[in-house]
């Protein structure tokens, strides 16, 4: 949010127009860019969510793969991961969720939470498990996805934005 | 030494003082009514010069700070690669792979590179050694900063004193892309194994101590070290800048010491002449030439974030291409390593397989043929939109042939592909930067606890607002391209309309970039 702030704020200083050119028109479409932005990413959307369910989801860990690597719920949901080892001993971690399970070959883990936060959160090995394991990731993915819809939303209008802020006939 | 100065001789950075010249004199030749040309930042202020305040002054002329923070780096440098040569082979319990992939390489991008511009170049261990050896000298400095060097013996020329016997069609930073794009075809395997990260490293100070060796200054770092290039085009968006207060002062100095060196210091290691510099591109603020200055006209000036991308005439290709290039490695970064994809990472780290060769030439053609490609189509494109070019984009063509749209446009990539970059180490920084702490008490791996910290697990910090940090960074760069997009249409007398396919190549990059980590 303030990185946007901030842009727009340098945009207009560095292109600011010469004595002939210097109309209200730059910070009139640069305000009105910047509450469009901040409306695209901060104001209550009236979105339906689907009933809560509960869901089950068995993931197997691989040196360096969780199979599979995106998992799709609904906000509200209570998530129910099994994790099964394949191999070493590998462990999972949900971001944002700070949840964690360990499996060891033959002993699965089980971890158990309500996904109350919509967006796009990794889940990570949380056991060192060899040389890639820092990049050992899958995707939880809790729609509504409003975050994503949100930040490309914000992202063309600014772009827009900027367009009509600067724009020369 | 002597002190006639050969202005021929000087690195003309990209963007003299003698374009600035000749736009004046097209602005002469613009009919009433055309369109304003905007000069560039050089003709403007530049800035509050933050080394005339006393203190920070008597801080930058000293060298005992930047010596003493390249004898700190060039220790880290030296644990980094011991470690990596004996310690355990298990990269998040090793010191060397901790400490420079992940806190070396979150300060440069998140903190270094945004407020210091090249300043890491200055301080970095790798060209150290070289320049000690050249310089005979540790820390104050030869009498006329005298080099030594075997260039004048071995390659039989005669070379005067701050003149370059470096080959002429290496004078550019395309060696330093293409040694970029080697690393990142194995960066699985260097990112992940102590020994190769190890191996690679001593491979750099080794080519650089040769270099030192045999040519002037800092070639190594100027023409082939694949970080400075970048570190270079995305310093540009740096506040600090060392820049000349008067022009016309330098105008009249025909010492030139900043160039040729005096008993206070250096010529410029990169070979820059300060009152040509109008960007960040090839400067490391080393303070030589703050202190060689016997006119006190150099000064390290504080202004406006991204000003040296604010003239988008006279830009490089290979500069352009570096933009490029790393636009497009972030992207395969971004899916290989932070993806959800365990068999792309397995295959961008077995080296030699089969797989790996397609992996890899699937990188490269993405870095240099795809990104680029689409880029020059959307130029195209740009100046199809625009349709004829006006009266004032004629005069502007004329004056000279070698100034490319192409690279005009993608300095607007400059921003977009740093915030890229700073979104990208966002994402496995925060959540991975506790692996510091054991690693400093146990850097090999061996069991030992030298500080206490041995014992502390893993924790990610902050897991749950990656997402947050990252959408404003993503934005804020895309404003600036978008912006910058629009300022190179109008620098080069084209219509606003040219903008609209470069823009959306950036609006693109970012959402498909937003996809890759949020949906």
């Amino acid at each position: 949010m303030s990185g946007g702030l901030i842009g727009l704020a340098l945009t207009q200083k560095a292109f600011r127009l010469p004595t002939r050119q210097a109309t209200s028109r730059p910070w009139v479409a640069g305000g009105l860019t910047l509450a469009l932005v901040l409306i695209a990413l901060l104001a209550p959307l009236p979105i339906r969510i689907a009933a809560p369910q509960a869901r089950t989801i068995n993931i197997t860990a691989s040196q360096w793969n969780f199979q599979p690597g995106t998992v799709r719920v609904n906000r509200g949901d209570t998530v129910t991961i099994n994790l099964e080892s394949v191999d070493v001993v590998h462990g999972l971690f949900v971001d944002g969720y700070e949840g964690k399970t360990i499996a060891e070959p033959g002993r699965p883990g089980v971890l158990t939470f309500v996904a109350d936060r919509d967006g796009a959160f990794h889940f990570r090995c949380a056991i060192p498990c060899g040389n890639l394991h820092p990049f050992m990731i899958g995707k939880l993915v809790v729609g509504p996805n409003l975050t994503w819809l949100r930040a490309v939303a914000a992202s063309v209008l600014a772009t827009i934005g900027v367009l009509a802020t600067l724009w020369r006939r | 030494m002597e002190s006639s100065f050969d202005s021929t001789s000087a690195s003309v950075g990209n963007g003299p003082i003698a374009r600035q010249t000749v736009m004046r004199a097209t602005i002469d030749l613009l009919p009433d009514g055309a369109a304003p040309i905007v000069l560039p930042p050089a003709a403007s202020g530049r800035g509050f010069p933050v080394s005339d305040v006393p203190a920070v002054k008597w801080l930058l002329k000293g060298r005992w700070l930047q010596w003493g923070i390249t004898v700190l780096t060039l220790a880290v440098f030296l644990v980094v690669i011991l470690t990596g040569l004996f310690g355990t082979p298990a990269g998040n319990h090793n010191f060397g792979i901790i400490y420079v992939w992940l806190v070396w390489w979150a300060v440069l991008k998140l903190f270094l590179i945004p407020v210091f511009g090249r300043f890491w170049c200055s301080v970095c261990p790798i060209p150290a050694p070289g320049d000690w050896l050249q310089r005979r000298r540790m820390i104050v400095p030869q009498p006329g900063g005298k080099l030594y060097t075997y260039a004048k013996t071995w390659f039989r020329k005669t070379i005067r004193p701050g003149t370059r016997p470096w080959p002429k069609f290496l004078r550019n930073i395309w060696a330093q892309n293409f040694g970029f794009l080697a690393i990142a075809i194995f960066s699985a395997l260097i990112l992940t194994s102590p020994l190769v990260t190890a191996l690679t490293l001593i491979l750099f100070i080794v080519v650089s101590l040769v270099i030192s060796l045999l040519f002037e200054r800092k070639s190594f770092c100027r023409y082939l070290c694949p970080i400075g290039g970048f570190v270079g085009v995305y310093g540009q968006v740096a506040p600090l800048a060392v820049r000349v207060k008067d022009p016309a002062v330098c105008a009249t100095h025909t010492q030139k010491n900043c160039y040729t060196g005096s008993d206070l210091g250096y010529g410029c290691p990169y070979f820059n002449l300060p009152m040509k510099l109008e960007t960040n591109t090839l400067c490391s603020l080393c303070g030589e030439c703050l202190r060689t200055c016997d006119r006190n006209n150099v000064a390290f000036f504080v202004r406006m974030p991204g000003t040296d991308l604010l003239n988008t005439h006279g830009r490089r290709l290979d500069e352009a291409f570096n933009g490029l290039m790393m636009l497009a490695a972030a992207f395969v970064y971004s899916v290989v390593l932070i993806g959800p994809d365990g068999w792309l990472k397995m295959t961008a780290r077995a080296v030699g397989t089969p797989a790996w060769f397609v992996y890899a030439a699937a990188l490269l053609v993405f870095c240099v043929v795809i990104v680029p490609g689409l880029f020059w189509l959307c130029v195209r494109l740009g100046r199809f939109l625009s349709g004829e070019e006006s009266h004032t984009g004629r005069v502007l063509a004329l004056r000279a042939k070698t100034d490319s749209l192409f690279a005009g446009y993608a300095a607007a990539l400059v921003p977009l592909g740093l915030a890229i970059w700073i979104a990208f180490t966002l994402s496995f920084t925060l959540t991975n930067i506790s692996y510091a702490w054991p690693a400093l008490s146990d850097p090999f791996g061996w069991g030992w606890n030298l500080f206490g910290t041995a014992g502390m697990g893993w924790t990610p910090y902050l897991s749950g607002v990656v997402s947050y940090l990252q959408i404003p960074v993503l934005i804020a760069g895309l404003v600036a391209a978008v912006a910058l997009t629009l300022r190179t249409a109008h620098q080069h007398g084209q219509r606003s309309a040219a903008a609209l396919p470069v823009s959306l190549f950036c609006v693109l990059a970012v959402v498909a970039l937003l996809t890759l980590y949020m949906a």
